[in-house]
C-alpha cells in the first residue's frame, strides 16, 4: 500500500509541477504590446502601420477586407460625375443608397469612412505617444514624429469634411472614451497645428528607398487645402506658393503615364497613397481596377462616368481621353474597348485593366495602378494643378 | 429442443412428437444490463441518471456512411445533424440540445478516451458504439470542454474465442436528388431583354427564339458518381490477449464533376492481461484522406455558377475549346472552371493511445492512459495557365501550398474504487488529466509556373515559379490541467446518485481566472424495484431521474485573447522602385479576466421498459442556460481599436424536451420487428448581451445583413424587411410609405413597421428562424428468416432557410433565372403579387434582405431503405454471408425550392452561418449493393 501511495504521489506531483508549462502559453508568432516600442526598427514599423490606413479606401466587405474611406462612393457616386454601376441595382447597396440620397445609419460607406479614419488616427497617436521615448537617431525620430502628425492631420481632414464636428482624439492612451463631438473649427485648428509641426520637421525630398513618405511639400499643400476649406485664401495662396516655388514639383508631360506603374511618384505627385500589386496577400494592392473595370473584361463595372462629366471637358482637352473610355475606343494595350453593362456608356480609363500578362495571382489581378487621379475623380490626394483650382474657386465665389 | 436467439432467453421445449412447434421467446431483460461508456468509466445502462443517447454498431451496419456524424442522423433525440455539404468527405454540423453560443458550438469528441480526436479521421465501420452525453449531469466530467455536449466513441475490440475474419464490400451509385428548374436560353434572353427595357435600356437579344434550349448546366455539371467501400477486419484472442485489426478503403466521387474523396485507413486495437492485476492495451488508427474540392457556398462558386451560367453558352465550341460567349457579360463556363480547378487536400493523421490498468488492491484500480493525435492537412491550390477566350484567361500560373500541422497529447490518470457494503454500492473515481495541443500553419505561394503545368502535374512545384514569392506562417497552442472526481452511489439498486466534480485550468483563461470548477449531481429512483411494483407484471424497468450540472466551453476562446498583442504585417509600400515594407501595431486589447463560457443545465426524465421488454420509452426535459458567453464587445469606433476585446457577457437559454418510444416484438413464426421513434423540441433564446445589448450580424456578400443575434430571439435569426406583396400600380406606390426614388409598379412593397412613412433601416426586423422547432426520426427494422428490411426516416420542422442564391437567380440580371421567375414574375397589374418585375437597375432594391429570401425549411426524408439477405449456413459453410441493397436519401418531402433543405454551416464552420443557402453542394441519393462475408 505504501508503494502504491508513493507511486500515486509521485505521479501527481509530476503532473502538477508540469502544469506550469501547460497553463502558461506565451503567444506564438506575435509579440506582446509591452515590447512593441524598443528600437528604431520598432519605430519604423509603427510609422509604416500609420500609413497603412491610407490604402483602406477601396471596397467594403468580405474577403477583400481593408474597408476604408470609399472616395469613389462618397465623392464620385454622390455627385453627378458618376453612376454606381455594378452587377445590378442592389449590388453594393450602400453605393446605391448614396446615389439615391436615401442613406440609412448602417450604410457601409459611412460606417467605414468613420471607423477607418479613426484607425488611422490611433496609429498616428501610437507613434506620437511611443516613438518619442525610443532611444534612436534624433533626426530620424523627429522625421517619424512629423510623419505621424501629417498622417493624423490627413485622417482628420477626411473626417471633418465628411462628418463636420467629430470627437478629437489626440492620444492612444484614452481609458474611457466618453468624448463628445468637437466643433469643426477646433478640429481644423488641430489639423493646422499638426501640419505646421510637420512642415518644420519633414524633409523636402527622400532618398529612393523612402519615396512615398510625406514631404514638407505635401504638408504645405494640404495646409493650403485646409485654408481653402476655411475660405482663408491669402493663407492658402501662401502655402501653395511655397509648394510651387520650392522647385520640387512640375507638370508631368505624360499625363496618362502618371496612372501607370512607371509614373508612380512622378515629379507631379505631391502625395500619393502607395499600392503595389505584385506582392501577394499583403494588403498593399489596389483593387479598384477590378471594381471599376469593364464587366466585359472581368471587371465589376462600378463608378461609371456620366455624360455630364464628359461634357465638362473643353473641346480637345487631352485629359478626357486619358480619363474615360467608351465602346469601341482603342485601349492602351491595343484591344478594342467593350464597356460591358455600364449604364452611362463610359468607364474609367485611368483605373482599369491593362495587359493581362501581368496577372500574377488571385490577390493582385492587374498591372494598372492608379492612386492619384483627376481632380474630378480624385482620391483626396493632391496634384500640382491645385493652383489652377484655387483660382477657379476664387472666381466662382 | 433448445431455442435461442441473441437478446432472448433460451427456451427448452420437449418435441413430444409434434411436427410444428410455435415458440414465443421471452426477451432477455438482462439486456437492460447493457454497459455504456460514460467518460473515464462505464456504467450499467439502467443505472444511468443523466441523459445519454446511444447508437450501436448494429444500427449503422451496412449503411453507406463515410462520416461518423451520419451515423447519428435521426437516431438520437435532441441532436440536430445536418450535413454541411454534400461534397464527398465533408463534415456535419452537430448541435446537442440546440446551440448555446455564438462561438464554437461543436461537441467534444472522445474516441476510446482520447479527447479532441477529429471525427473526420474515423471510419464508421470500426465503431462499436457511440454515446452522446446530452445532459450537463452526464457531461460534467468533461468540465470546461463539455458545454456543447460530448460524443463518446468506442471502437471495436477483439473478443475471446475463435478468431474471425470479416470482409465488407459495397458499391454505390450516387445521383442528385433534384434539379433546380432554371430557364432555357430562349427564356433567359426574353427575361434579360425585359429587364433591360424596364431599366430604360435597349434589349440585348434581337431574336430570343433563335437561341432555343441552350445548355442545361445542371445536366452537364452533375453526374452519376460511383462510391466504393472495402474493409477487411480480423479479431479474436484469448482470455489474456485480444486483438482487433481493420483496414479499409473508401472512394467516393462527387455528384459534381471534379470533386472526390478517398481514404485508406488501418486500425489496430489490442489488450493484454499480463498478470491478473495488470492489463495493458493500445488503440491505434492511421488514416490518409484525400479530397478534391470544387468551390461552393458562394454565388461565384462552381455550384453557384452552375445555376447562374448563361444557357446560351455551349459546353464546348465547335473547335473543341471550352465554350464561351463573345458578347454576353455572363460567359462563365462552370465545366471549364471545374477543369482548371486544382484544389486538393491530403490529410494524413494518426490517432492512438496506450493504457495500463493496475489493480492495486481488491476493488481499487489505477488507470493510466496516454493519448495522441498527430497529423497534417496539406492543401495545394494550383491555378493553371489557360485561355478560354480573350476575356477569360489566366496567363500566369500560380501555386499555393498550405500546410497545417497539429500535434496533441493528453494523459489521464484515474483511480477507481468499487465497493458494496450491504445494500450500499459505491463506485468512486478520482483523477488528474493534462492535455496540450499545438497547431502550426505554413503557406508558400508563387507564380509564373510553366505553361505546360496545366496538363502536367509533375510541373506543379514552387521551384519552377518565376515571380511573386510569398510565405506565411503562424502557430498557436493551448493546454489544460484538470482534476476530476465522481461518486456513483446506490442503495439496493433503487436509489441512485451520481456526483461529478471537475476543476479545469486552461492556458486560454486569463491570469485572473486560471481555474474553473464544474460540479454536477443527479438522482435516480428505480421505482420498478420497489416492493409495491414487484407484482406489476408488465413493468420491467422504470427509472425516474433528475440532475443539475455545470459545464464550460473553453474552445470558444482564442488561444491568446487574454494578452495585448502586436499584429504583424500591417504593411505599406515605399520606395522607387516600390517595395512592400512591413509594419506592425497593437490593434486590439487583451482581457486578463477572460474565462470559459459557462452552462448550467437542469434535466428531468424517466426511462421505461415494459411488456416483457417489448415497449421502451424515455423522456427528458431540460433547461440549459449558458452564461458568460464570449462576446467581442464593440469598442466605440473613434477609439480606433479594430479588434474589440473579448469579454464574458452573453446569456443564452435552450429549453426543450426529448421523447423516445420503441416497440419490438417477435411473432411465434419468427418474424421480428422493431420500431423506434424519437422526437425533440428545442427553443433557443438569447437573454442577455452585456455589450450594451448591441446585436451581432452576419453579412452575406451582395445582400448585406442577413441575420441578427439579439436579446429576445434565437441566435442567428434571419433579418431584413418584411414584405407585403408587390405594388400593382402607381396609386399604391403613392399611398405607401416612401421606399426609394424610382420605385415602380411590380416592385416589392416593404412594410413600414415604425409607421414613419419612410422605408429605411429602422424597418428591418427578424424575418425567420434557422433553428428547427422539432427534430425527429423513425427507425424500424423487420426481419424474417434470413431477410431483414430497415427503414429510416428523419426530419426537421419549423425552421426557415435563407435562400440567398435568389440574389442572382431571381435578381433580374444577366445571370440565369429560376423557372419561378419565368412563371411568376410581374408583367402588369394583377399578374403577380410575388415575384417582382424584371429591372436590371433595381432602383427599389427589390433584392435587399427581406422575406422574399425566406423559405420554409421543414422536411421529412427517407434516410435509408435497406434490404438484406443472410445466406443460411446450410447453403454455404460460412459464419456469415450476407448480401444487401440500400437506397440512402431515397425520398424527401419538402416545400423548399432549392436543391436540398438539409443545410448546415459553411466550410469554415461559422456558427452564425446557419441555414443560409448561397448554393450548397446538395446531398446525393445513393444506391448501394453490398456483400459481407465472415469466416
Amino acid at each position: 500500500m505504501k508503494r502504491v501511495l508513493f507511486i500515486l504521489f509521485a505521479l501527481t506531483g509530476w503532473m502538477v509541477i508540469g502544469c506550469e508549462d501547460i497553463l502558461e502559453k506565451q503567444p506564438l508568432a506575435q509579440i506582446d504590446a509591452s515590447n512593441a516600442y524598443i528600437t528604431d526598427v520598432d519605430a519604423a514599423k509603427a510609422v509604416t502601420a500609420a500609413y497603412q490606413p491610407l490604402t483602406a479606401n477601396n471596397w467594403c466587405c468580405g474577403a477583400w477586407g481593408n474597408s476604408g474611406f470609399m472616395h469613389w462612393v462618397l465623392a464620385n457616386v454622390a455627385s453627378d460625375d458618376t453612376e454606381k454601376g455594378g452587377e445590378s441595382g442592389s449590388d453594393q447597396l450602400y453605393a446605391q443608397q448614396v446615389s439615391l440620397f436615401n442613406i440609412p445609419s448602417d450604410n457601409d460607406a459611412i460606417r467605414f469612412a468613420w471607423s477607418s479614419q479613426y484607425i488611422g488616427v490611433r496609429r498616428a497617436n501610437l507613434v506620437l505617444d511611443n516613438v518619442s521615448g525610443i532611444d534612436m537617431d534624433a533626426d530620424l525620430k523627429s522625421q517619424y514624429l512629423a510623419e505621424a502628425k501629417f498622417l493624423r492631420a490627413w485622417y482628420y481632414i477626411n473626417l471633418v469634411k465628411t462628418f463636420g464636428d467629430v470627437p478629437l482624439v489626440l492620444s492612444s492612451e484614452v481609458e474611457a472614451y466618453e468624448l463628445t463631438r468637437t466643433p469643426t473649427e477646433e478640429v481644423y485648428a488641430q489639423i493646422i497645428n499638426d501640419l505646421k509641426d510637420a512642415i518644420q520637421d519633414l524633409p523636402l525630398e527622400y532618398p529612393d528607398t523612402d519615396k512615398g513618405r510625406a514631404t514638407k511639400g505635401a504638408a504645405q499643400a494640404y495646409l493650403g487645402k485646409v485654408y481653402l476649406y476655411l475660405n482663408d485664401f491669402p493663407m492658402a495662396e501662401e502655402m501653395f506658393g511655397q509648394v510651387i516655388n520650392s522647385g520640387t514639383y512640375a507638370l508631368d508631360p505624360d499625363y496618362f503615364g502618371m496612372f501607370l506603374r512607371d509614373g508612380e511618384n512622378s515629379v507631379e505627385h505631391i502625395f500619393q497613397a502607395q499600392f503595389l500589386n505584385d506582392q501577394g496577400a499583403q494588403p498593399a494592392n489596389n483593387q479598384l481596377n477590378i471594381v471599376f473595370g469593364s464587366r466585359a473584361r472581368n471587371g465589376w463595372g462600378f463608378n461609371c462616368p456620366t455624360q455630364d462629366f464628359v461634357d465638362a471637358f473643353e473641346e480637345g482637352d487631352p485629359r478626357l481621353s486619358s480619363s474615360v473610355y467608351k465602346e469601341g475606343d482603342v485601349m492602351p494595350d491595343g484591344l478594342i474597348a467593350n464597356v460591358g453593362n455600364t449604364p452611362t456608356g463610359y468607364l474609367n480609363k485611368n483605373i482599369m485593366f491593362l495587359n493581362m500578362k501581368e496577372w500574377v495571382g488571385p490577390y493582385n489581378r492587374a498591372e494598372m495602378t492608379s492612386t492619384c487621379v483627376l481632380a474630378k475623380l480624385c482620391y483626396g490626394m493632391l496634384r500640382q494643378p491645385m493652383r489652377m483650382e484655387i483660382h477657379r474657386q476664387r472666381l466662382t465665389r | 429442443m433448445v431455442f435461442s436467439s441473441i437478446g432472448f432467453l433460451s427456451q427448452e421445449i420437449a418435441i413430444e412428437g409434434r411436427n410444428t412447434i410455435n415458440v414465443g421467446l421471452t426477451p432477455d431483460i438482462k439486456s437492460l444490463e447493457e454497459i455504456v461508456v460514460v467518460g473515464y468509466g462505464t456504467q450499467k445502462r439502467s443505472d444511468v441518471t443523466g441523459a445519454i443517447g446511444s447508437v450501436s454498431a448494429k444500427e449503422i451496419e451496412d449503411e453507406p456512411i463515410i462520416q461518423v456524424g451520419q451515423a447519428l442522423q435521426g437516431k438520437v433525440a435532441g441532436l440536430q445533424v445536418p450535413q454541411n455539404s454534400g461534397a464527398p468527405g465533408s463534415g456535419l454540423l452537430i448541435r446537442v440540445r440546440g446551440t448555446g453560443t455564438v462561438n464554437n458550438a461543436e461537441p467534444l469528441y472522445v474516441v476510446d478516451g482520447n479527447p479532441n480526436a477529429n471525427p473526420l479521421d474515423l471510419v464508421p465501420e470500426q465503431i462499436e458504439s457511440i454515446q452522446v452525453l446530452k445532459s450537463a449531469s452526464a457531461a460534467a466530467i468533461y468540465g470546461a470542454q463539455g458545454a456543447n455536449g460530448v460524443i463518446l466513441i468506442t471502437t471495436k475490440q477483439g473478443k475471446a474465442g475463435a478468431s474471425q475474419l470479416d470482409v465488407n464490400f459495397s458499391q454505390g451509385w450516387q445521383q442528385m436528388q433534384r434539379q433546380l428548374p432554371m430557364t432555357n436560353a430562349r427564356e433567359y434572353a426574353i427575361l434579360y431583354n425585359e429587364g433591360m427595357v424596364n431599366a430604360g435600356q435597349l434589349p440585348i437579344y434581337p431574336n430570343p427564339d433563335a437561341l432555343g434550349e441552350g445548355t442545361n448546366w445542371q445536366d452537364e455539371v452533375f453526374r452519376v458518381a460511383p462510391m466504393t467501400d472495402v474493409s477487411v477486419s480480423a479479431s479474436g484472442g484469448s482470455e489474456s490477449s485480444k486483438f482487433y485489426f481493420s483496414g479499409g478503403y473508401q472512394n467516393q466521387d462527387g455528384i459534381v464533376k471534379g470533386s472526390s474523396f478517398d481514404r485508406v485507413n488501418i486500425r489496430i486495437n489490442s489488450s493484454h492481461n499480463i498478470t491478473p492485476a495488470i492489463k495493458v492495451g493500445q488503440n491505434l488508427s492511421g488514416s490518409l484522406a484525400k479530397y478534391e474540392q470544387i468551390s461552393e457556398f458562394q454565388f461565384g462558386s462552381v455550384l453557384g455558377n452552375t445555376l447562374t451560367a448563361n444557357p446560351e453558352v455551349p459546353v464546348k465550341m465547335p473547335d473543341g475549346g471550352w465554350g464561351y460567349s463573345p458578347t454576353s457579360l455572363n460567359s462563365t463556363n462552370p465545366l471549364a472552371t471545374i477543369h482548371y480547378t486544382n484544389n486538393d487536400t491530403r490529410r494524413p493523421v494518426i490517432n492512438g493511445n496506450v493504457y495500463a490498468d493496475i489493480t492495486l488492491l481488491k476493488d481499487l484500480v489505477f488507470h493510466s492512459q496516454f493519448n495522441f493525435n498527430l497529423g497534417y492537412s496539406e492543401n495545394t491550390i494550383f491555378n493553371p495557365y489557360y485561355i478560354i477566350s480573350s476575356r477569360t484567361q489566366n496567363l500566369v500560373a500560380n501555386l499555393e501550398e498550405r500546410t497545417t500541422r497539429f500535434r496533441e497529447y493528453s494523459w489521464a490518470n484515474t483511480l477507481t474504487y468499487q465497493k458494496a457494503i450491504g445494500e450500499h454500492n459505491f463506485d468512486l473515481l478520482g483523477g488528474i488529466t493534462t492535455q496540450e495541443s499545438y497547431m502550426q500553419f505554413i503557406s508558400a505561394y508563387a507564380a509564373g509556373l510553366p505553361e505546360n503545368a496545366t496538363d502536367n502535374p509533375n510541373l506543379r512545384y514552387l521551384d519552377l515559379s518565376t515571380q511573386g514569392n510569398r510565405v506565411e506562417g503562424d502557430a498557436g497552442e493551448w493546454g489544460i490541467l484538470s482534476f476530476l472526481g465522481r461518486v456513483n452511489y446506490n442503495y439496493s439498486g433503487k436509489y441512485f446518485t451520481t456526483v461529478n466534480f471537475r476543476a479545469d485550468g486552461s492556458s486560454r483563461f486569463g491570469e485572473n481566472n486560471k481555474f474553473g470548477y464544474f460540479p454536477s449531481f443527479s438522482l435516480g429512483w428505480k421505482i420498478s424495484e420497489e416492493a409495491f411494483l414487484q407484482n406489476v407484471g408488465w413493468l420491467n424497468n422504470l427509472m425516474l431521474r433528475g440532475g443539475w450540472g455545470s459545464l464550460g466551453n473553453q474552445s470558444s476562446l482564442p488561444n491568446y485573447a487574454f494578452a495585448n498583442l502586436v499584429t504583424p504585417n500591417i504593411n505599406y509600400t515605399f520606395g522607387r522602385p516600390q517595395q512592400v515594407i512591413r509594419g506592425q501595431a497593437p490593434i486590439g486589447v487583451g482581457n486578463p479576466d477572460l474565462k470559459w463560457e459557462a452552462t448550467q443545465e437542469t434535466n428531468l426524465g424517466f426511462d421505461f421498459m415494459g411488456f416483457e421488454g417489448k415497449v421502451t420509452a424515455s423522456f427528458d426535459w431540460y433547461n440549459k442556460k449558458t452564461t458568460d458567453m464570449l462576446l467581442q464587445v464593440p469598442v466605440i469606433q473613434y477609439s480606433g481599436i479594430q479588434e474589440s476585446p473579448y469579454v464574458n457577457g452573453g446569456n443564452v437559454v435552450n429549453k426543450g424536451f426529448e421523447v423516445m418510444l420503441g416497440y419490438q416484438n417477435t411473432t411465434a413464426n419468427g418474424f421480428n420487428y422493431n420500431i423506434s421513434g424519437n422526437f425533440a423540441h428545442n427553443k433557443n433564446e438569447v437573454t442577455q448581451l452585456s455589450n450594451n445589448g448591441s446585436a451581432f450580424f452576419y453579412r452575406a456578400s451582395f445582400i448585406g445583413l442577413v441575420n441578427i443575434t439579439e436579446v429576445g430571439s434565437p441566435i442567428a435569426s434571419f433579418y431584413g424587411w418584411k414584405t407585403d406583396g408587390l405594388f400593382q400600380n402607381q396609386e399604391e406606390i403613392d399611398a405607401h410609405a416612401f421606399q426609394s426614388t424610382g420605385t415602380a409598379p411590380g416592385d416589392i412593397k416593404f412594410k413600414d413597421l415604425n409607421g414613419d412613412n419612410v422605408i429605411n433601416a429602422d424597418d428591418q426586423t427578424i424575418i425567420g428562424n434557422p433553428w428547427p422547432k422539432f427534430t425527429y426520426g423513425v427507425n424500424s427494422s423487420f426481419s424474417y428468416k434470413g431477410f431483414d428490411l430497415r427503414l429510416q426516416l428523419q426530419g426537421v420542422s419549423g425552421n426557415d432557410i435563407y435562400m440567398a442564391m435568389k440574389f442572382r437567380t431571381e435578381g433580374s440580371n444577366f445571370f440565369n433565372y429560376t423557372k419561378n421567375v419565368w412563371d411568376n414574375r410581374w408583367t402588369g397589374p394583377g399578374t403577380s403579387n410575388d415575384v417582382p418585375r424584371m429591372t436590371t437597375n433595381d432602383p427599389n432594391n427589390n433584392m435587399r434582405s427581406s422575406e422574399y429570401y425566406v423559405e420554409n425549411g421543414s422536411y421529412l426524408r427517407v434516410r435509408n431503405i435497406q434490404l438484406g439477405y443472410k445466406i443460411p449456413q446450410s447453403v454455404i459453410k460460412l459464419r456469415n454471408l450476407k448480401v444487401y441493397a440500400s437506397i440512402q436519401n431515397a425520398f424527401t418531402l419538402t416545400k423548399y425550392p432549392g436543391f436540398d433543405p438539409e443545410i448546415g454551416t459553411n466550410r469554415d464552420s461559422n456558427p452564425l452561418y446557419i441555414g443560409i443557402d448561397e448554393t450548397n453542394y446538395p446531398v446525393p441519393r445513393i444506391y448501394t449493393l453490398g456483400l459481407t462475408l465472415g469466416i
